[in-house]
């Protein structure tokens, strides 16, 4: 294990971040691998997986620090938001079925007599 | 639309697909393994450009279910084959290990609800965690000592429901960590605890897992060397060795016998421990595991040194010396320089001797391993003695007295006073020698 030290409180750089050199590399190195995480270990449908991997990308350009760890930020932002999409996703599904049930006389497609 | 670049990157997605599939299933069984097992074997077979160790969080995957299923629907070897796939597959690099290695580097207070619902949201998170902790037992006993309890709170805090039982395996394997890190940290009486709550949580494991037991069964003799009972240990070990061999495990009847060799080597009995570690170093299961391999050495070299035989010890140092100890870890590399520093007193070279002593204390304090440095003062004591450097003697002596008197280690608290009587003869009357001396023979009595 590399050791690491206990995070320190020092104060912000008002630089900024260091920021990826070539963000346009990274992002066509590492899109796909990032889409199969989301589905692998969220379960995210290809298209759910890639919409919370760009919105990680766009970012990464405002706070990724290219001084850390890009790859385990980029990890981590994925889970985070994939996760707020399973999240928002059960709770869309939880209020359809409420708002939305389907009685015999309620089917569409029936017309009212 | 989405389309993979190659036939590979869609093959990849499928088997990402199908491995989500197929954690969410509920049921033990052994459809789920036989595929599970197939597809681990598929994607064995694989290389690509693999920048995030993504083959690696997928064969870890793909193991997990196969050891989730195995417990139930196959065979107790078979489910301790998966779970070592699972160890090994956590040797390769990966930005999943970082991440992991990076979150066990936050102070607590840093680690936020947001943070720990990343991470450890699941039971295949709690799992990968779990095998994270258990492999730095034997190279970072102050992480494991730190985090496995904290670990074992959120196994235990974990709401979502497991069809598959694994809250008591996971706890019960983390309170080994425990157990084990408190007991190279010198803490016998926490060791101990520790390993009675191993015990109450494997006693709930269902279905009942022979391995585990047979895990806690090696802690306790552990324990016992570290508390000098050998006579426990002898009588004992080689049945559960036996058991071991029984269900396939051979590593870990290895790990009894070496266990059973440390006691030989702590009850004076160098020739014995010879006798068994000889052929136990040409074990297969023992060559083909380094960290077996270094214990193996590092004990044939101190018995070898205890009885005499140098040109031996040589042979056995030249051995070990082609281990990996960077890879390895300190702890491993400390106990090495010790032995190494052994030879080199017993073949008179004092100053040699001393420096790598220096060098091995030096592994111990910063591992936190503090029965260790009190063993290596004491050592370090006697060769400035004979340097004749008395007070640097008598500072390590000193220095090695509380940890010998808080955990009750009684033939080196009477080495500390013999070596402390011989400090003091050598010089001049010394009244804070003596008083110290005073003091710690009343505490004594």
């Amino acid at each position: 294990m590399t050791p690491h030290a206990r995070k320190r409180n020092l104060p912000p750089d008002p630089a900024g971040p260091p920021l990826l050199h070539d963000l346009e590399g990274f992002y066509r190195t590492f899109f796909l691998p990032l889409v199969r995480r989301a589905v692998r270990r969220h379960g995210l449908s290809m298209e759910d997986a890639a919409d919370v991997v760009q919105d990680a990308f766009i970012l990464a350009v405002e706070r990724l620090d290219a001084s850390k760890n890009p790859k385990a930020w980029l990890y981590q932002v994925v889970d985070h938001m994939a996760l707020n999409l399973m999240r928002k996703l059960r709770r869309r599904a939880l209020l359809s079925a409420r708002w939305n049930p389907r009685t015999p006389q309620e089917q569409p497609g029936r017309d009212a007599e | 639309m989405l389309t993979p670049a190659t036939s590979l990157d869609g093959l990849l997605c499928r088997l990402g697909k199908r491995s989500a599939e197929l954690v969410q299933e509920s049921e033990p069984s052994s459809a789920v393994l036989r595929e599970s097992g197939d597809l681990f074997r598929v994607l064995s077979a694989l290389s690509w450009q693999d920048e995030f160790g993504e083959k690696s969080e997928m064969l870890r995957r793909f193991a997990f279910l196969c050891w989730r299923h195995s417990r139930f629907v196959g065979t107790e070897p078979e489910a301790c084959h998966w779970l070592a796939e699972f160890d090994r597959s956590l040797r390769t690099a990966s930005t999943e290990r970082e991440t992991l290695d990076y979150f066990f580097s936050l102070a607590r207070s840093d680690r936020s609800p947001i943070v720990n619902r990343g991470l450890l949201s699941t039971w295949e998170d709690l799992f990968l965690a779990t095998a994270f902790i258990r492999r730095f037992r034997n190279r970072a006993p102050k992480l494991v000592a730190e985090e496995a309890p904290w670990l074992l709170e959120q196994v235990n805090s974990l709401q979502s429901e497991n069809p598959f039982a694994e809250r008591d395996f996971l706890a019960a394997d983390l309170a080994v960590s425990a157990s084990g890190a408190f007991r190279h940290l010198g803490d016998r009486d926490l060791a101990r605890r520790w390993e009675q709550t191993a015990r109450g949580h494997a006693g709930r494991v269902r279905p009942r897992q022979v391995a585990l037991e047979l895990v806690l069964e090696y802690t306790q003799l552990a324990n016992a060397v570290a508390e000098g009972k050998y006579l426990v240990v002898l009588g004992r070990w080689a049945a559960l060795a036996g058991r071991c061999l029984a269900i396939g495990l051979e590593e870990q009847a290895a790990k009894f016998e070496i266990v059973a060799c440390a006691a030989l080597l702590r009850a004076n009995r160098p020739i014995d421990a010879i006798r068994q570690l000889e052929p136990l170093g040409r074990n297969a299961a023992i060559r083909v595991n380094e960290e077996l391999r270094a214990a193996v050495l590092i004990l044939l070299g101190s018995a070898q040194t205890l009885a005499g035989g140098l040109g031996d010890v040589e042979l056995t140092l030249k051995d070990a010396a082609t281990l990996d100890f960077d890879r390895m870890g300190p702890l491993f590399r400390a106990d090495f320089v010790w032995l190494l520093a052994e030879l080199q007193r017993a073949r008179g070279n004092e100053n040699s001797a001393l420096s790598s002593l220096l060098d091995a204390r030096t592994g111990y304090e910063r591992l936190g391993m503090k029965t260790q440095m009190a063993d290596v003062d004491l050592v370090l004591g006697d060769v400035l003695l004979s340097l004749g450097r008395q007070e640097e003697a008598r500072a390590h002596i000193l220095a090695a007295l509380p940890t010998i008197e808080d955990q009750r280690m009684v033939p080196q608290g009477l080495a500390a006073l013999a070596l402390l009587r011989e400090s003091v003869r050598r010089r001049k009357p010394d009244s804070q020698a003596l008083r110290e001396l005073r003091e710690l023979l009343q505490k004594r009595h």
